[in-house]
């Protein structure tokens, strides 16, 4: 009996495995790494391609979210881009729970006075609260 | 003989940030990518890539949009195909790649993309192939049609350019 090509696409993603989802996940994931890193550096594919020897051709293949990438092109990607494209939870944990402080003054507000000919008027606190606090990683 | 199509909305590949369309030639049984897809089925070597093209749309579709540097890619088809680059502003084209998986397509902006037809290449030049290079001559002369039918208004954009509206009887000469 022949398959019923209207329903070719219930038929495919049904074959859909879980590894698939990762890896095309992933695979977006790090090709939004890199152009938020190429933005805030201000390069092009085209700047980025010269830097890594590779042609645009090849460059734009790397971002398309479909390639095979290999430790070995993500490694020359963060050596040339100079930050990690991808951490594992684990170097996530370390980078991000050391301790970081913040200080914040806190100015009171004074309720306004009146002076003995009625004018309101208002004292510029004189209660400054001070402290320093670990900020949580988020 | 003149062989007409009209425009197919995929209603299974609808997304937040993405509409796809097709094209369904008169007296096919099904539009170019379901015809892709039911081709493609058949061959084994090719059914990881063709899982990760179904769910690439998908992500591409609910999540990022349709950014044509990134990726899209037209520059091999494009010079494959046309002896000149087309005039600015003129629509072209694109691909897909999946290693040697290719499907062609029309990226109108980042939330409307047609899908057409493809195959697998076997050829280091896709126009020598025998496989897709008759689909880069169709995804071609498609988006020719569809870009002057968008010059014309038979095919018009919605109001903040995130669709597109047509007559379902249009009809594209190809």
């Amino acid at each position: 009996m022949s398959k019923d090509k209207s329903k070719v696409v219930e038929r495919l993603r049904a074959k859909i495995l879980p590894e698939n989802r990762i890896f095309v996940k992933k695979n977006l994931e790090i090709s939004e790494q890199i152009s938020a890193q190429l933005k805030e550096k201000n390069w092009s594919q085209k700047e980025l391609a010269r830097r890594l020897g590779k042609s645009e051709s090849e460059v734009s293949k790397l971002l398309s979210g479909l390639h095979n990438l290999t430790l070995k092109s993500i490694a020359k990607l963060e050596a040339e881009l100079g930050s990690d494209i991808i951490t594992t939870p684990l170097e996530a944990c370390k980078k991000y729970r050391s301790p970081e402080y913040v200080t914040f003054k806190v100015y009171v507000p004074v309720p306004a006075q009146v002076d003995e000919v009625g004018t309101e008027y208002v004292e510029a606190s004189s209660v400054e609260y001070k402290g320093t606090y670990q900020k949580l990683a988020v | 003989m003149n062989i007409f199509a009209h425009i197919e909305r995929l209603n299974d590949f609808q997304y937040r940030k993405v509409r796809y369309f097709s094209i369904h030639i008169e007296g096919n049984e099904v539009n170019e990518f379901f015809d892709f897809l039911n081709r493609m089925e058949e061959v084994s070597e090719v059914t990881d890539d063709l899982s990760n093209l179904l769910v690439w749309i998908e992500e591409i579709g609910e999540n990022y949009g349709a950014i044509k540097n990134r990726f899209f890619r037209n520059e091999s088809i494009t010079a494959d195909v046309q002896a000149l680059p087309p005039p600015r502003r003129e629509m072209v084209a694109h691909e897909i790649e999946v290693n040697d998986l290719r499907l062609y397509c029309m990226v109108l902006n980042e939330n409307v993309v047609f899908l057409f037809n493809g195959g697998i290449k076997t050829r280091e030049n896709a126009k020598d192939c025998p496989n897709v290079g008759p689909y880069i001559k169709q995804a071609n002369k498609i988006a020719s049609r569809l870009d002057a039918m968008l010059s014309s208004h038979e095919v018009s954009w919605n109001e903040d350019h995130t669709d597109i509206k047509f007559d379902e009887t249009l009809e594209i000469e190809l």
